[in-house]
Protein backbone atom coordinates (compact mmCIF):
# COMPACT_ATOMS: atom_id res chain seq x y z
CA UNK A 1 0.00 0.00 0.00
CA UNK A 2 2.37 2.57 -0.94
CA UNK A 3 0.24 4.56 -3.73
CA UNK A 4 -0.17 8.20 -3.05
CA UNK A 5 -3.31 9.56 -2.50
CA UNK A 6 -4.98 11.95 -5.21
CA UNK A 7 -5.53 14.69 -2.77
CA UNK A 8 -1.85 15.61 -2.34
CA UNK A 9 -1.55 14.30 1.22
CA UNK A 10 1.83 14.50 2.39
CA UNK A 11 3.98 11.77 3.83
CA UNK A 12 4.09 11.40 7.51
CA UNK A 13 6.89 9.92 9.44
CA UNK A 14 4.92 7.35 11.67
CA UNK A 15 7.28 7.49 14.11
CA UNK A 16 6.88 11.30 15.01
CA UNK A 17 4.17 11.73 17.60
CA UNK A 18 4.17 15.61 16.73
CA UNK A 19 3.82 15.07 12.87
CA UNK A 20 1.08 12.98 13.21
CA UNK A 21 -0.93 15.21 15.54
CA UNK A 22 -0.60 17.91 13.12
CA UNK A 23 -1.58 16.16 10.09
CA UNK A 24 -4.55 14.53 11.82
CA UNK A 25 -5.59 18.68 13.18
CA UNK A 26 -4.99 19.86 9.84
CA UNK A 27 -7.06 16.98 8.48
CA UNK A 28 -10.31 18.08 11.26
CA UNK A 29 -11.53 21.37 9.45
CA UNK A 30 -11.44 20.36 5.25
CA UNK A 31 -13.56 17.71 6.59
CA UNK A 32 -15.92 19.61 9.18
CA UNK A 33 -16.36 22.37 7.09
CA UNK A 34 -17.29 20.49 4.08
CA UNK A 35 -20.21 18.42 5.44
CA UNK A 36 -23.95 18.94 4.09
CA UNK A 37 -25.94 21.60 4.30
CA UNK A 38 -27.82 21.81 8.13
CA UNK A 39 -24.15 20.16 9.39
CA UNK A 40 -21.97 22.55 7.57
CA UNK A 41 -19.67 24.11 10.47
CA UNK A 42 -18.38 27.76 9.57
CA UNK A 43 -14.83 27.64 11.09
CA UNK A 44 -14.57 30.55 13.51
CA UNK A 45 -10.65 31.85 14.05
CA UNK A 46 -11.40 33.99 16.73
CA UNK A 47 -8.80 32.37 19.29
CA UNK A 48 -6.14 32.67 16.12
CA UNK A 49 -7.11 36.15 15.13
CA UNK A 50 -6.80 37.53 18.70
CA UNK A 51 -3.63 35.84 18.89
CA UNK A 52 -2.14 36.93 15.70
CA UNK A 53 -3.37 40.22 16.81
CA UNK A 54 -1.75 40.84 20.22
CA UNK A 55 1.34 39.05 18.52
CA UNK A 56 1.90 41.51 15.69
CA UNK A 57 1.19 44.34 18.12
CA UNK A 58 3.84 43.23 20.49
CA UNK A 59 6.40 42.57 17.57
CA UNK A 60 5.65 46.06 15.90
CA UNK A 61 6.15 47.50 19.26
CA UNK A 62 9.48 46.02 19.77
CA UNK A 63 10.31 47.44 15.89
CA UNK A 64 9.25 50.74 16.33
CA UNK A 65 11.92 50.59 19.63
CA UNK A 66 14.17 49.51 17.47
CA UNK A 67 14.27 51.82 14.38
CA UNK A 68 13.42 54.81 17.34
CA UNK A 69 16.77 53.89 18.57
CA UNK A 70 18.62 53.55 15.62
CA UNK A 71 17.66 57.15 14.41
CA UNK A 72 17.87 59.05 17.25
CA UNK A 73 19.82 57.51 19.90
CA UNK A 74 19.72 55.66 23.41
CA UNK A 75 19.25 59.52 25.24
CA UNK A 76 16.48 60.41 23.38
CA UNK A 77 14.27 57.55 23.50
CA UNK A 78 15.06 56.43 27.05
CA UNK A 79 11.56 57.01 28.19
CA UNK A 80 9.84 55.97 25.28
CA UNK A 81 11.60 53.10 25.21
CA UNK A 82 10.76 52.07 29.45
CA UNK A 83 7.49 52.58 28.64
CA UNK A 84 7.64 49.86 25.23
CA UNK A 85 9.65 46.99 27.42
CA UNK A 86 6.82 47.36 29.76
CA UNK A 87 4.03 47.09 27.04
CA UNK A 88 5.83 44.65 25.54
CA UNK A 89 6.15 42.17 28.40
CA UNK A 90 2.80 42.90 29.52
CA UNK A 91 1.34 41.92 25.67
CA UNK A 92 3.74 38.68 25.77
CA UNK A 93 2.37 37.35 29.20
CA UNK A 94 -1.23 38.03 27.93
CA UNK A 95 -0.48 36.06 24.40
CA UNK A 96 1.16 33.13 26.71
CA UNK A 97 -1.62 33.14 28.89
CA UNK A 98 -3.88 33.37 25.79
CA UNK A 99 -2.22 30.25 24.11
CA UNK A 100 -2.14 28.58 27.29
CA UNK A 101 -5.39 28.70 28.84
CA UNK A 102 -7.82 30.21 26.33
CA UNK A 103 -6.64 28.13 23.40
CA UNK A 104 -5.66 25.33 25.43
CA UNK A 105 -4.83 22.82 22.07
CA UNK A 106 -8.21 24.12 20.53
CA UNK A 107 -7.71 22.55 16.97
CA UNK A 108 -10.97 23.54 15.45
CA UNK A 109 -13.92 25.65 16.29
CA UNK A 110 -17.05 25.60 14.19
CA UNK A 111 -20.29 26.95 14.35
CA UNK A 112 -22.96 25.30 12.32
CA UNK A 113 -26.99 26.37 11.42
CA UNK A 114 -29.15 27.10 14.43
CA UNK A 115 -25.51 28.62 16.21
CA UNK A 116 -24.43 25.28 18.00
CA UNK A 117 -21.03 25.36 18.51
CA UNK A 118 -18.62 22.41 17.98
CA UNK A 119 -14.91 22.92 19.84
CA UNK A 120 -12.49 19.91 19.64
CA UNK A 121 -8.92 20.12 21.26
CA UNK A 122 -6.38 17.44 20.45
CA UNK A 123 -3.81 16.62 22.62
CA UNK A 124 -1.19 13.24 22.24
CA UNK A 125 1.03 11.84 25.58
CA UNK A 126 4.92 11.82 24.71
CA UNK A 127 5.65 8.44 23.07
CA UNK A 128 2.66 7.65 23.35
CA UNK A 129 0.39 6.75 19.79
CA UNK A 130 -2.94 7.73 20.63
CA UNK A 131 -4.78 10.85 19.46
CA UNK A 132 -6.96 12.15 22.03
CA UNK A 133 -9.82 14.73 21.00
CA UNK A 134 -11.95 16.78 23.66
CA UNK A 135 -15.30 16.96 22.46
CA UNK A 136 -17.66 19.93 23.05
CA UNK A 137 -20.81 20.50 21.37
CA UNK A 138 -22.94 23.22 22.91
CA UNK A 139 -26.13 24.93 22.50
CA UNK A 140 -26.89 28.54 21.49
CA UNK A 141 -27.37 29.10 24.86
CA UNK A 142 -24.41 27.79 25.80
CA UNK A 143 -25.36 24.48 27.60
CA UNK A 144 -22.93 21.48 26.65
CA UNK A 145 -24.88 19.00 24.67
CA UNK A 146 -21.53 16.84 25.08
CA UNK A 147 -18.05 17.28 26.87
CA UNK A 148 -16.39 14.16 26.03
CA UNK A 149 -12.91 12.52 25.44
CA UNK A 150 -12.48 10.35 22.90
CA UNK A 151 -9.37 8.70 21.54
CA UNK A 152 -8.08 7.01 18.57
CA UNK A 153 -5.06 5.18 17.82
CA UNK A 154 -3.26 6.83 14.88
CA UNK A 155 -3.38 3.33 13.19
CA UNK A 156 -7.07 3.65 12.34
CA UNK A 157 -6.65 6.38 9.86
CA UNK A 158 -2.56 6.31 8.89
CA UNK A 159 -1.70 3.35 6.45
CA UNK A 160 1.38 1.79 7.16
CA UNK A 161 3.40 3.84 4.56
CA UNK A 162 2.03 6.86 6.49
CA UNK A 163 -0.28 8.26 4.82
CA UNK A 164 -3.95 10.08 6.20
CA UNK A 165 -6.04 7.93 5.19
CA UNK A 166 -9.71 10.41 5.19
CA UNK A 167 -11.93 8.11 4.90
CA UNK A 168 -10.62 6.23 8.14
CA UNK A 169 -10.63 9.08 10.14
CA UNK A 170 -13.75 10.42 9.09
CA UNK A 171 -15.32 7.21 9.84
CA UNK A 172 -14.07 7.61 13.92
CA UNK A 173 -15.15 11.38 13.85
CA UNK A 174 -18.79 9.88 12.32
CA UNK A 175 -18.96 7.18 15.11
CA UNK A 176 -17.52 9.33 17.76
CA UNK A 177 -19.11 12.73 17.82
CA UNK A 178 -23.06 12.28 17.30
CA UNK A 179 -23.77 15.57 15.04
CA UNK A 180 -20.77 14.30 12.36
CA UNK A 181 -22.34 10.66 12.32
CA UNK A 182 -25.86 12.74 11.78
CA UNK A 183 -24.16 14.73 9.16
CA UNK A 184 -22.00 11.49 7.49
CA UNK A 185 -24.33 8.77 7.80
CA UNK A 186 -22.34 6.96 5.20
CA UNK A 187 -18.93 6.92 7.19
CA UNK A 188 -21.03 6.19 10.28
CA UNK A 189 -22.71 3.12 8.45
CA UNK A 190 -19.42 1.59 7.30
CA UNK A 191 -18.28 0.72 10.55
CA UNK A 192 -21.09 -0.22 12.34
CA UNK A 193 -21.32 -2.93 9.21
CA UNK A 194 -18.23 -3.58 9.69
CA UNK A 195 -18.51 -4.73 13.87
CA UNK A 196 -20.02 -8.12 14.35
CA UNK A 197 -22.86 -7.71 16.53
CA UNK A 198 -23.27 -10.62 18.52
CA UNK A 199 -25.77 -9.16 20.78
CA UNK A 200 -28.71 -9.78 18.21
CA UNK A 201 -28.69 -12.89 16.21
CA UNK A 202 -31.02 -14.10 13.38
CA UNK A 203 -33.87 -15.86 13.27
CA UNK A 204 -32.68 -18.77 11.36
CA UNK A 205 -30.09 -19.07 14.40
CA UNK A 206 -32.65 -18.96 16.92
CA UNK A 207 -34.82 -21.31 15.71
CA UNK A 208 -31.60 -23.45 15.72
CA UNK A 209 -30.53 -23.07 18.59
CA UNK A 210 -34.19 -23.68 20.35
CA UNK A 211 -34.84 -27.21 18.52
CA UNK A 212 -31.12 -27.71 19.52
CA UNK A 213 -32.36 -27.62 23.04
CA UNK A 214 -36.10 -29.12 22.75
CA UNK A 215 -33.51 -32.83 21.55
CA UNK A 216 -31.43 -32.78 24.45
CA UNK A 217 -34.32 -32.12 26.79
CA UNK B 1 8.57 24.33 -7.11
CA UNK B 2 7.85 24.77 -4.03
CA UNK B 3 7.31 21.07 -2.61
CA UNK B 4 9.41 20.67 -0.06
CA UNK B 5 7.66 23.79 2.16
CA UNK B 6 4.66 22.24 3.84
CA UNK B 7 1.60 22.37 2.27
CA UNK B 8 -0.22 24.08 5.14
CA UNK B 9 2.10 27.54 4.54
CA UNK B 10 0.76 27.74 0.68
CA UNK B 11 -2.58 27.00 1.78
CA UNK B 12 -3.16 28.35 5.27
CA UNK B 13 -2.34 32.06 5.60
CA UNK B 14 -3.45 32.06 9.31
CA UNK B 15 -0.86 29.30 9.69
CA UNK B 16 1.78 30.79 7.33
CA UNK B 17 1.02 34.02 9.72
CA UNK B 18 1.84 32.44 13.08
CA UNK B 19 4.94 30.60 12.37
CA UNK B 20 6.13 33.60 10.63
CA UNK B 21 4.82 35.51 13.94
CA UNK B 22 6.82 32.84 16.00
CA UNK B 23 9.83 33.57 14.20
CA UNK B 24 9.45 37.13 14.78
CA UNK B 25 8.50 37.12 18.71
CA UNK B 26 11.82 35.19 19.21
CA UNK B 27 13.70 37.94 18.04
CA UNK B 28 11.71 40.78 19.13
CA UNK B 29 11.41 39.09 22.67
CA UNK B 30 15.63 38.78 22.29
CA UNK B 31 15.81 42.59 21.14
CA UNK B 32 13.23 43.69 23.69
CA UNK B 33 14.77 41.71 26.92
CA UNK B 34 18.47 43.43 26.06
CA UNK B 35 16.68 47.11 26.37
CA UNK B 36 15.11 46.29 29.56
CA UNK B 37 18.31 45.46 30.62
CA UNK B 38 19.52 48.54 29.17
CA UNK B 39 16.68 50.29 30.85
CA UNK B 40 17.30 48.82 34.48
CA UNK B 41 20.83 49.52 34.22
CA UNK B 42 21.02 53.17 32.66
CA UNK B 43 23.31 52.07 30.19
CA UNK B 44 22.90 52.02 26.19
CA UNK B 45 24.86 48.82 26.44
CA UNK B 46 24.30 46.59 29.41
CA UNK B 47 26.63 43.67 27.99
CA UNK B 48 29.92 44.31 26.04
CA UNK B 49 32.97 42.20 24.75
CA UNK B 50 36.48 42.68 25.42
CA UNK B 51 37.89 43.48 21.91
CA UNK B 52 41.49 44.26 23.26
CA UNK B 53 44.41 43.19 25.36
CA UNK B 54 44.89 46.37 27.02
CA UNK B 55 43.27 44.98 30.76
CA UNK B 56 45.17 42.25 30.76
CA UNK B 57 45.94 40.19 33.18
CA UNK B 58 42.20 41.02 34.79
CA UNK B 59 40.27 40.89 31.32
CA UNK B 60 41.10 38.88 28.54
CA UNK B 61 40.16 39.64 24.68
CA UNK B 62 36.82 37.86 24.44
CA UNK B 63 35.43 38.39 28.39
CA UNK B 64 31.83 39.21 28.78
CA UNK B 65 31.48 42.42 30.64
CA UNK B 66 28.13 43.40 32.97
CA UNK B 67 27.57 47.29 33.07
CA UNK B 68 25.83 49.02 36.13
CA UNK B 69 25.34 52.67 35.25
CA UNK B 70 23.03 54.49 37.92
CA UNK B 71 25.95 55.28 39.76
CA UNK B 72 26.74 59.73 39.58
CA UNK B 73 30.19 58.93 40.38
CA UNK B 74 33.21 56.60 40.12
CA UNK B 75 36.21 55.63 41.94
CA UNK B 76 40.18 55.62 41.58
CA UNK B 77 40.26 51.65 41.21
CA UNK B 78 36.97 51.25 39.48
CA UNK B 79 36.31 49.73 35.83
CA UNK B 80 34.64 51.36 33.44
CA UNK B 81 33.30 51.52 29.92
CA UNK B 82 33.32 54.51 28.15
CA UNK B 83 32.80 55.93 24.42
CA UNK B 84 34.84 58.85 23.50
CA UNK B 85 32.45 61.38 21.33
CA UNK B 86 33.51 60.74 17.58
CA UNK B 87 34.79 57.13 18.57
CA UNK B 88 32.52 54.03 17.92
CA UNK B 89 33.74 51.82 19.61
CA UNK B 90 33.81 51.39 23.62
CA UNK B 91 37.00 51.17 26.36
CA UNK B 92 37.33 49.05 29.33
CA UNK B 93 40.20 50.92 31.19
CA UNK B 94 40.56 51.59 35.04
CA UNK B 95 39.82 54.36 36.76
CA UNK B 96 43.40 56.20 38.16
CA UNK B 97 41.84 59.87 39.02
CA UNK B 98 38.74 60.99 40.25
CA UNK B 99 37.73 64.65 40.74
CA UNK B 100 34.22 65.14 42.05
CA UNK B 101 32.91 68.72 42.36
CA UNK B 102 30.51 69.38 44.53
CA UNK B 103 28.74 72.90 43.31
CA UNK B 104 31.30 75.89 42.56
CA UNK B 105 28.96 78.11 43.93
CA UNK B 106 28.44 78.54 47.39
CA UNK B 107 25.76 80.81 47.36
CA UNK B 108 23.59 78.19 45.46
CA UNK B 109 23.56 76.60 48.42
CA UNK B 110 22.13 78.90 50.24
CA UNK B 111 19.20 81.10 49.98
CA UNK B 112 20.27 83.89 48.08
CA UNK B 113 18.03 84.31 44.79
CA UNK B 114 20.07 87.01 43.56
CA UNK B 115 22.99 85.46 42.10
CA UNK B 116 22.03 83.78 38.77
CA UNK B 117 24.02 80.73 38.12
CA UNK B 118 24.11 78.17 34.96
CA UNK B 119 23.33 75.39 35.06
CA UNK B 120 26.05 73.67 34.14
CA UNK B 121 28.47 75.22 36.95
CA UNK B 122 26.13 73.73 39.58
CA UNK B 123 25.62 70.10 38.50
CA UNK B 124 28.05 67.99 40.56
CA UNK B 125 30.71 66.50 38.28
CA UNK B 126 32.73 64.08 38.37
CA UNK B 127 35.66 63.90 36.21
CA UNK B 128 38.19 60.63 35.33
CA UNK B 129 41.26 59.79 34.05
CA UNK B 130 41.78 56.11 32.71
CA UNK B 131 44.36 53.50 32.28
CA UNK B 132 44.37 50.25 30.55
CA UNK B 133 46.26 48.21 33.32
CA UNK B 134 48.90 46.56 30.43
CA UNK B 135 49.34 49.97 28.86
CA UNK B 136 52.28 52.20 29.57
CA UNK B 137 50.85 55.59 29.68
CA UNK B 138 47.36 56.67 30.85
CA UNK B 139 44.12 57.18 28.14
CA UNK B 140 44.62 61.00 27.59
CA UNK B 141 45.90 59.60 24.32
CA UNK B 142 42.68 58.02 23.77
CA UNK B 143 40.32 60.92 24.20
CA UNK B 144 38.78 63.64 21.93
CA UNK B 145 40.96 66.04 20.88
CA UNK B 146 41.89 68.51 23.52
CA UNK B 147 39.90 66.84 26.10
CA UNK B 148 41.95 65.43 29.11
CA UNK B 149 39.37 63.81 31.77
CA UNK B 150 36.62 61.87 31.20
CA UNK B 151 33.21 63.30 32.25
CA UNK B 152 30.85 60.56 34.60
CA UNK B 153 27.96 61.69 32.79
CA UNK B 154 28.41 62.37 29.45
CA UNK B 155 31.59 59.79 28.61
CA UNK B 156 30.37 56.71 30.49
CA UNK B 157 28.44 54.01 29.71
CA UNK B 158 28.68 51.78 33.03
CA UNK B 159 30.55 50.32 35.48
CA UNK B 160 31.96 46.21 35.40
CA UNK B 161 30.23 44.35 38.07
CA UNK B 162 30.24 41.18 36.49
CA UNK B 163 32.14 39.19 34.27
CA UNK B 164 32.24 36.01 32.38
CA UNK B 165 35.70 34.33 30.59
CA UNK B 166 35.91 33.40 27.01
CA UNK B 167 31.87 32.97 26.15
CA UNK B 168 32.16 36.27 24.32
CA UNK B 169 34.94 35.64 21.76
CA UNK B 170 31.77 34.02 19.54
CA UNK B 171 31.07 37.80 19.02
CA UNK B 172 34.60 38.51 17.64
CA UNK B 173 34.22 35.59 15.50
CA UNK B 174 30.90 36.92 14.10
CA UNK B 175 32.32 40.40 13.36
CA UNK B 176 35.70 39.35 12.29
CA UNK B 177 33.83 37.21 9.45
CA UNK B 178 30.76 38.89 8.82
CA UNK B 179 29.36 35.90 6.62
CA UNK B 180 28.77 33.62 9.79
CA UNK B 181 26.26 36.09 10.79
CA UNK B 182 23.86 35.91 7.42
CA UNK B 183 24.59 31.93 7.67
CA UNK B 184 23.56 31.98 11.45
CA UNK B 185 20.24 33.79 10.82
CA UNK B 186 19.94 32.35 7.60
CA UNK B 187 19.66 28.50 9.89
CA UNK B 188 17.84 30.17 12.53
CA UNK B 189 14.98 31.53 10.06
CA UNK B 190 14.65 28.44 7.67
CA UNK B 191 14.41 26.08 11.00
CA UNK B 192 11.95 28.34 13.00
CA UNK B 193 9.62 28.83 9.47
CA UNK B 194 9.92 24.75 8.53
CA UNK B 195 8.91 23.47 12.22
CA UNK B 196 5.81 24.08 14.03
CA UNK B 197 5.84 24.83 18.04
Amino acid sequence: MDEKPADGAQKVSLYSINDLKNATDDALAPYLTKLPFPYTFKQSHYYTDVRLAVGYAAVSIAAATFYADWKLGWDATKNYTTAACVLYFILNSFLTLWVWKSEAGKVFVGIREGKQKLTLKSSVKKHVPIYRLKVRYEAPSGKNWVDKEIEGRFSQWFDEAGYLQRAELKKWLAINIEVVGMADPQSKKAIEESIPDEAVQTPIEHHQAQSWRRRVV
Amino acid sequence: MLSFLPPSLLHQPRQTALQVLNFALVLSTAFMLWKTLSVLSNSPSPIVVVLSGSMEPAFQRGDLLFLWNRDQTAEVGEIVVYKVKGKDIPIVHRVVRSFHTVSRNPLVQGKSKTEKVGAADTAPKTQLLTKGDNNIADDTELYAHGQSYLDRKEDIIGSVRGYVPAVGYVTIMLSEHPWLKTVMLGIMGVMVVLQRE
